[in-house]
C-alpha cells in the first residue's frame, strides 16, 4: 500500500514537471545556449537558436561567435563598426530587425555594423570577448556601450595590466550544474529557485551587493576610473574607440536616479579623458523622464514590466536615432587617424 | 516568515516529527504554544511580550466572567474587556489616522501616534471579543486551563491573518481529541499545495503588473487600467484564498479543521451572496457581533439599512486606517442596502437563468471596480486611477499576458466550483479527506506545478497588513 501511494505521488510529480518543462521549452527559454568559459564565466554557443522569453521574447539564431548578428554580415566587405556592451546592446528581447545596432546599420548604407554585445558582460569581459574576435576580424571603429551598472560590476572584478582577467577554470561542481541546467529550461528555473531558497535560509547579516559608485568614496572611484580607462585604452590600441553612455535598467525617472546617473555620467567622462578618448556619446541624457515627448515608455515589455528593464523597440529606435546622428562623423574621423588625437599611438 | 518560506516548511516538518514523538496531549499542546510563539517572533519580536499579556488577559477575563453571577457584573466585565481590546486596537492602528484627519481639519491632535501596530492585531482582537461576548451570552464554556487557552490563542496557522476562529469551535475540536489522534497529513498537503498554487503561481504573477499600474495609473491607457483592475481582483482573491487554504492545510497537520473562508466569491449573484462567499469568517463575525447587536433586520427597513451601512463602514475601516477603506466599506454597505430594497420588489433570479447570469456579471464587475479604492494609494491615488480608467492616461498600452492568464484561470476555477461538486469539495477547507491513491498523485502534481511555476520573488500576503 505504501509503495503504491509513493508511486502515485512520484507519478503525479513527474507528470507535472514534464508538462511544465514542455511548456517552458515552447514559450519561455530555449536550453543549450551557453558553455562554461574560464575567462568570461559563460560564453554563448555559436549558431545556437534561442528564445529568451523573460522579457519580450524573440527567436534568434546567433552567429559564428555566439553573437546576435546575421552570420553573413561578417563576410560583407567595406568599413566595419563593432558595438560592444552588455545585454542592452545584445538585445535578445526584441526581434533583430528592431534592435539599435540593426537600425544603425540600416541608417549607414555601405557600412557593416556588428553587434558585439553579450548579456551580463562587464567592461573587462567585453574586452576579453573583443580580443577573441579581433584575432580573426578587423574593425574601423569600436563603440563601447556603458550603462550605470558597469561601474558597479567592474568594482567587483579584479583586472590585471592591459585589462586582463584572471582565468578561473570551472570546477567539477560548476560543470555538473551547468550540464544539468543546460539540459532543460525547467532545471534552469529550479536551480535558480534552489539558490534563492539557500539565500533565504542564510542568517541575516550576509553582505549585500554593493550599490556602486555614488560619490561617497572619491578615492575608490578614482581607482575604478583608472582601471576602466585601462580597459578603454586596451581597446583603442587596435582602432578608434567611442564611449556610449546608456541608462541602466530602471531609466532615470526618479530624482534620486537622475542624480546618481549624472554622477556616473561624469565618471564615464573622466574614464574617456584618462584613456585619451575624445568621443563620448551621451545617450543617458536623452533617456530622461519623457524621452519621446509623448509619455510613451521606452523600456520594459508586456510580459514583464512595461517601464522597467531592457529597452523595448521604441527605446531601441530612440537609441538608434542618437547613434545615427553621431556615428557617421565619428566614422569619417576614424578613417582619417591624424585628426584623432590620442586614440592611436 | 511567510507560509511558503523554506525555513517555515523545514520548521513545520520538524514540528510534525515532534508531534509524532510526543505522545502526551499536554506536551502536544505545549508544542502548539511554542510553535506559535516562535512563528510570531519571526514576524514581530518586539510585540511578543504583549502577545503574552493578551493571552493572560483573555484567559483571565474568561475565567472571571464565569465566576461572576450577577448579570450587571458580567455586563460590566464584558464592557471593560471589549473596550480594552478594541481600545488597544484603535490605539495601535487608528490613532495616526484620527490624528491625521484632525490635523487636516485644523484641530489639535495631541502627541504623536505609536508608529507600529502588532502584526495580526485586527484578527486576534476580534477573536478575543467574540470569546468574551460568547461567554457573556453563555454560548460557549470557558477555557479553564491556561495551556488550553494558549493552544487556541497561539495556534500559528490562523494567528496573523485568520481565518477568524471562534474559540468555541476550536475548543470543541480540542476536547474531541484533535491533538490526540493522528494528523490529517494528506488532506493537509492537498489544501496547502492548492493554496500555494493560488498564492505563488496565480496571485504573485499579477504583482509586477498591478503594482506598476496602480503606482502610476496615468502612465497607461484606459484598457491597461481596466485590465489591472481585473488583475488585482485575481491577485487579492488568489492571495487570500490561497493563504486561507495554506493555513487550513497547516492546521490539519496538527489535527484541527479551520473554517472555510471562501466559496467562489466572483460567482456571487448579488452582494449579500458575495459576502456569504468572500472572507466568510469576517462577514460572519460582523453579522454576529455587530449587525445583529445593532438590531439587524429587526425594527423596520430604515433601521436595517442603517445597520447594514454601519456594519460595512466599520468592516471597511477594520481593513486599515484610511478613508479609501471607509469608501470601499460604505459602497458595499450601500449596495447591500440597495439590493435589499430591490429584492422587496423583484424576486431572486432562478439559478442558471439569464437573470441569474446577469446578476453574477453585474456583481463581479461592481465588486472588481470596488477594489480600486481598496488598492489605490489614498484618495489621490484613487482619483488618479479613476482618471486612468476614464482614458486620461498616457498612450502606453500594456496587455499583460499574466493578467489574461490569471483572469482565465480564476474564471475557470469559479465555473468548475459552481458546476462540479468534486471540485467544490476538494477546495473546501472544512471538507474531510479520504486516503485514496489518486489523491497522492494530485498532491505530487500540485507540488510539481508549484515548483515549476511559483514566482521567483514571492510577495507577502496582502491580508498580513490588516
Amino acid at each position: 500500500m505504501l509503495a503504491a501511494r509513493l508511486g502515485a505521488l512520484a507519478l503525479g510529480l513527474a507528470a507535472s514537471l514534464l508538462a511544465s518543462d514542455a511548456m517552458l521549452r515552447a514559450a519561455w527559454l530555449s536550453p543549450r545556449q551557453y558553455r562554461l568559459d574560464a575567462e568570461l564565466g559563460v560564453d554563448r554557443l555559436p549558431f545556437s537558436e534561442v528564445l529568451v522569453g523573460r522579457e519580450g521574447g524573440a527567436r534568434l539564431r546567433f552567429d559564428r561567435y555566439g553573437l546576435n548578428n546575421d552570420d553573413a554580415a561578417w563576410d560583407r566587405p567595406g568599413p566595419r563598426i563593432g558595438v560592444l556592451g552588455d545585454s542592452f546592446i545584445e538585445a535578445v528581447e526584441v526581434p533583430r530587425s528592431e534592435n539599435a545596432v540593426t537600425r544603425l546599420a540600416a541608417a549607414l548604407p555601405g557600412v557593416t555594423v556588428l553587434n558585439l554585445g553579450r548579456a551580463a558582460a562587464s567592461p573587462p569581459q567585453s574586452v576579453a570577448l573583443y580580443r577573441r574576435i579581433a584575432a580573426h576580424e578587423h574593425f574601423d571603429l569600436l563603440i563601447l556601450a556603458l550603462s550605470d551598472n558597469d561601474l558597479r560590476e567592474m568594482a567587483g572584478i579584479p583586472t590585471g595590466p592591459g585589462c586582463t582577467l584572471a582565468s578561473h577554470p570551472p570546477g567539477a561542481r560548476q560543470r555538473l550544474t551547468a550540464a544539468l541546467v543546460q539540459e532543460s529550461p525547467l532545471l534552469t528555473r529550479l536551480h535558480q529557485r534552489a539558490r534563492e531558497w539557500v539565500d533565504e535560509l542564510r542568517l541575516p547579516g550576509a553582505a549585500s551587493p554593493a550599490s556602486g559608485p555614488d560619490g561617497a568614496d572619491p578615492a575608490a572611484e578614482g581607482a575604478l576610473v583608472a582601471r576602466m580607462a585601462e580597459c578603454v585604452r586596451t581597446l583603442a590600441e587596435g582602432q578608434p574607440v567611442a564611449l556610449l553612455v546608456l541608462p541602466g535598467g530602471d531609466l532615470p525617472r526618479s530624482p534620486e536616479r537622475l542624480e546618481l546617473g549624472r554622477h556616473r555620467l561624469a565618471l564615464y567622462r573622466a574614464v574617456a579623458a584618462a584613456a585619451g578618448v575624445p568621443w563620448v556619446l551621451d545617450a543617458w541624457s536623452a533617456f530622461g523622464s519623457d524621452p519621446l515627448g509623448d509619455r510613451r515608455l521606452v523600456n520594459g515589455f508586456a510580459n514583464h514590466i512595461l517601464g522597467a528593464g531592457h529597452l523595448n523597440p521604441a527605446g531601441h529606435a530612440l537609441l538608434a536615432g542618437i547613434l545615427a546622428r553621431e556615428v557617421p562623423a565619428l566614422l569619417d574621423m576614424a578613417r582619417e587617424p591624424r585628426q584623432v588625437a590620442g586614440v592611436r599611438p | 516568515m511567510t507560509f511558503q518560506s523554506p525555513l517555515l516548511l523545514l520548521g513545520f516538518a520538524l514540528v510534525m516529527a515532534l508531534r509524532a514523538a510526543l505522545t502526551a496531549e499536554g506536551a502536544r499542546k505545549g508544542l502548539v504554544v511554542v510553535t506559535g510563539l516562535l512563528f510570531y517572533a519571526s514576524w514581530d519580536l518586539a510585540f511578543l511580550p504583549m502577545l503574552g499579556i493578551y493571552t493572560l488577559f483573555g484567559w483571565g477575563a474568561g475565567l472571571a466572567m464565569t465566576r461572576l453571577r450577577p448579570d450587571g457584573a458580567r455586563r460590566l466585565l464584558l464592557a471593560t474587556g471589549v473596550t480594552l481590546f478594541l481600545g488597544l486596537l484603535a490605539w495601535f492602528k487608528y490613532r495616526g489616522f484620527v490624528a491625521g484627519t484632525l490635523a487636516e481639519l485644523g484641530l489639535p491632535v495631541g502627541p504623536a501616534a505609536f508608529p507600529l501596530a502588532p502584526v495580526g492585531i485586527s484578527f486576534f482582537t476580534f477573536e478575543l471579543v467574540s470569546y468574551l461576548v460568547d461567554l457573556h451570552r453563555r454560548q460557549t464554556p470557558p477555557i479553564r486551563r491556561l495551556l488550553d487557552f494558549g493552544t487556541f490563542f497561539l495556534f500559528f496557522p490562523r494567528m496573523i491573518s485568520g481565518p477568524i476562529v471562534r474559540p468555541a469551535d476550536f475548543l470543541r475540536q480540542l476536547e474531541a481529541g484533535a491533538l490526540r489522534g493522528p494528523p490529517f497529513l494528506l488532506r493537509g498537503a492537498e489544501l496547502f499545495l492548492l493554496g500555494a498554487v493560488f498564492k505563488t503561481v496565480i496571485a504573485d504573477a499579477q504583482v509586477p503588473f498591478v503594482e506598476t499600474v496602480f503606482a502610476a495609473p496615468l502612465d497607461f491607457d484606459a484598457a491597461t487600467a481596466w485590465l489591472a483592475v481585473g488583475a488585482y481582483s485575481v491577485q487579492i482573491f488568489g492571495d487570500f484564498f490561497g493563504y486561507s487554504l495554506m493555513a487550513a492545510g497547516l492546521a490539519r497537520g496538527f489535527g484541527f479543521v479551520l473554517p472555510r473562508n471562501f466559496a467562489a466569491p466572483y460567482a456571487a449573484a448579488g452582494f449579500s451572496d458575495f459576502w456569504r462567499r468572500w472572507h466568510i469568517s469576517l462577514s460572519a463575525w460582523l453579522r454576529d457581533y455587530l449587525y445583529i447587536p445593532l438590531g439587524g433586520s429587526r425594527g423596520g427597513e430604515r433601521r436595517t439599512m442603517r445597520n447594514l451601512m454601519l456594519t460595512m463602514l466599520l468592516g471597511g475601516l477594520w481593513h486599515g486606517p484610511a478613508w479609501s477603506f471607509v469608501l470601499w466599506g460604505g459602497a458595499h454597505g450601500a449596495l447591500l442596502a440597495a439590493e435589499r430594497a430591490w429584492r422587496r420588489h423583484v424576486p431572486a433570479p432562478r439559478p442558471g437563468g439569464w437573470r441569474h447570469m446577469l446578476a453574477i456579471a453585474a456583481t463581479v464587475v461592481l465588486a472588481c471596480l470596488l477594489w480600486v479604492p481598496f488598492r489605490a494609494e489614498g484618495w489621490e491615488g484613487f482619483l488618479a486611477y479613476a482618471a486612468g480608467l476614464a482614458g486620461q492616461g498616457a498612450p502606453n498600452h500594456w496587455i499583460s499576458p499574466w493578467a489574461l492568464l490569471g483572469i482565465a484561470a480564476v474564471a475557470l476555477f469559479h465555473l468548475l466550483h459552481e458546476t462540479v461538486p468534486g471540485v467544490r469539495r476538494f477546495c473546501d477547507a472544512e471538507a474531510p479527506g479520504d486516503v485514496r491513491t489518486w489523491r497522492f498523485s494530485a498532491v505530487g502534481a500540485l507540488a510539481g506545478f508549484c515548483l515549476a511555476w511559483a514566482q521567483a520573488a514571492p510577495a507577502t500576503f496582502i491580508y498580513f497588513q490588516f
